[in-house]
């Protein structure tokens, strides 16, 4: 018995001896690579922009200066919480690791986060040479709705309703009209408002609200006001009052870390319900 | 019975457990170190969690005061939820209303960062004067102080409410100019 347990012991040392000398070799370029990603996939454990998190990432790239996910990830704490002049250098720096990937994303960062419609549609337009054959869907839309978007931010409706019609028909020719993303349809039909076609645009707002199966302030508001606008009060307060009821369910456009490109509040519809009232009130007594 | 085996296999058996318990606690602080451990949160170069603002550095710091100086302010850093008073909608009518191009020609971003304590109460304003590059730059200073001043008024800010307390929150402001007038007024 108690030799059996003098071998145990002797085991136990031997293994432990050949285990520490196991870790002690220097790890090779690949092993690095392979620590890398690994410890990229523990940092989110930490929050993001905390000096945990930070000096993890550091140690990251320290294994692997060329883990562009983990160059990325520095950037999202300065992009989220307003601080432009250190998030573009950081996200250049992303960028420069791997274009084909971060071009097309920073320019929907630019167009969402700095409505800098210029840079977006510059990274877009990149990103059509980086990958030829290839349409690019930064935060999951394609580089066409962006730069539908993009064109509309500059008051440029033209550009904007072709590259909202290049989306939308690709999408319609390889899954159908019904899996485009139904704020297509919205910004379409606001260019298409601004550029003084109203047919096409409630056209555009009516698919908004059939594909939101009648649950978008959006859609239900611009209708109402291009109702308005063509003398229909009735069925421009009816929609209106749907718009209402929607947006106070929560129903309208918006994103969850800067003001949504044209969002509407409730003041604009409480504008457009005077107007109503308004006019209305003008007509009983004309 | 042998006491002298008793005491032999005795102590033996108390060695073998606490090697097994001492390569235990090695081998998950080895884990540990793999992992975690060996990348200790390097203090020097992040004393701060990236948003902080320092109160010395900042203006409007020193008649302002958060009401918890243990617990860092709430992120509160979008458009959406309530910490514009009256929304997005009612700031951005109040500073075209008020603002006044004295024919300025600068383009560019003033980047604001500052804290809204839980009275409400504006302070430890970082300001940040950017070319369209996102590079500093010095914008015209009549310009930014009007800015500045419209944007800290106290009747723009709600303080962060949960339950029927209020926090101090963490907030800033994004001005696009183009020639001296506001193209966009972020987030």
């Amino acid at each position: 018995m108690v030799k059996y347990l003098k071998y145990c012991l002797s085991l136990l040392f031997l293994t432990l001896i050949l285990s520490c000398e196991n870790k002690i070799e220097p790890l090779s370029t690949e092993e690095k690579i392979a620590l890398s990603k690994e410890i990229y996939s523990t940092s989110g454990r930490f929050g993001q922009g905390t000096a945990q998190q930070l000096s993890i990432l550091d140690s990251v790239l320290a294994l692997d200066p060329s883990n562009c996910k983990a160059i990325r990830a520095r950037t999202i704490a300065y992009l989220k919480r307003g601080l432009m002049k250190e998030w573009k250098p950081l996200f250049d720096q992303a960028v420069e690791c791997d274009p084909k990937e971060w071009v097309p994303w920073r320019g929907y960062l630019y167009l969402q986060f700095y409505r800098d419609y210029e840079k977006a549609i510059a990274d877009f337009d990149a990103s059509d040479t980086l990958t030829p054959n290839f349409t690019d869907a930064p935060q999951g839309h394609s580089v066409d709705y962006w730069r539908g978007i993009a064109y509309l931010g500059l008051k440029d409706y033209e550009n904007s309703i072709t590259y909202f019609d290049r989306y939308i028909n690709e999408i319609t020719e390889e899954n159908g009209e019904d899996w485009a993303e139904p704020t297509a349809f919205l910004y379409r039909g606001i260019a298409q408002y601004e550029n003084k076609n109203s047919e096409a645009a409630l056209k555009d707002f009516d698919k908004m609200i059939l594909y939101n199966k009648n649950k978008t302030a959006d859609g239900s508001y611009y209708k109402a006001l291009i109702l308005f606008e063509e003398n229909k009060y009735e069925e421009a307060k009816k929609e209106l009052d749907l718009a209402i009821e929607n947006f106070n369910l929560g129903y309208y456009n918006k994103h969850d870390y800067t003001e949504s490109l044209m969002q509407i509040y409730i003041q604009d519809l409480n504008n457009l319900e005077a107007a109503i009232y308004a006019q209305s009130q003008k007509n009983i007594q004309l | 019975m042998n006491w002298n085996n008793f005491i032999k296999i005795t102590i033996i058996t108390f060695w073998v457990l606490l090697m097994v318990l001492g390569g235990l606690i090695g081998y998950i602080n080895y884990i540990h170190y793999e992992r975690l451990g060996k990348y200790p949160t390097n203090t020097a170069k992040y004393p701060h969690d990236v948003g902080y603002i320092n109160p010395k550095t900042a203006a409007f710091s020193k008649q302002f005061a958060l009401c918890d100086t243990v617990s860092k302010p709430k992120g509160y850093y979008h458009s959406e939820r309530n910490i514009f008073n009256g929304g997005k909608y009612q700031f951005r009518k109040t500073i075209s209303e008020k603002y006044k191009n004295n024919g300025y020609t600068d383009s560019g971003f003033l980047n604001l960062r500052f804290h809204v304590n839980c009275n409400g109460d504006v302070g430890n304003v970082e300001i940040n004067e950017l070319n369209s590059d996102y590079k500093q730059i010095d914008l015209n200073d009549e310009l930014v102080d009007q800015l500045v001043n419209l944007s800290i008024a106290k009747e723009n800010w709600t303080p962060k409410e949960i339950g029927g307390k209020t926090y101090d929150s963490y907030m800033y402001l994004i001005f696009k100019i183009e020639n001296g007038e506001i193209l966009e007024i972020l987030p």
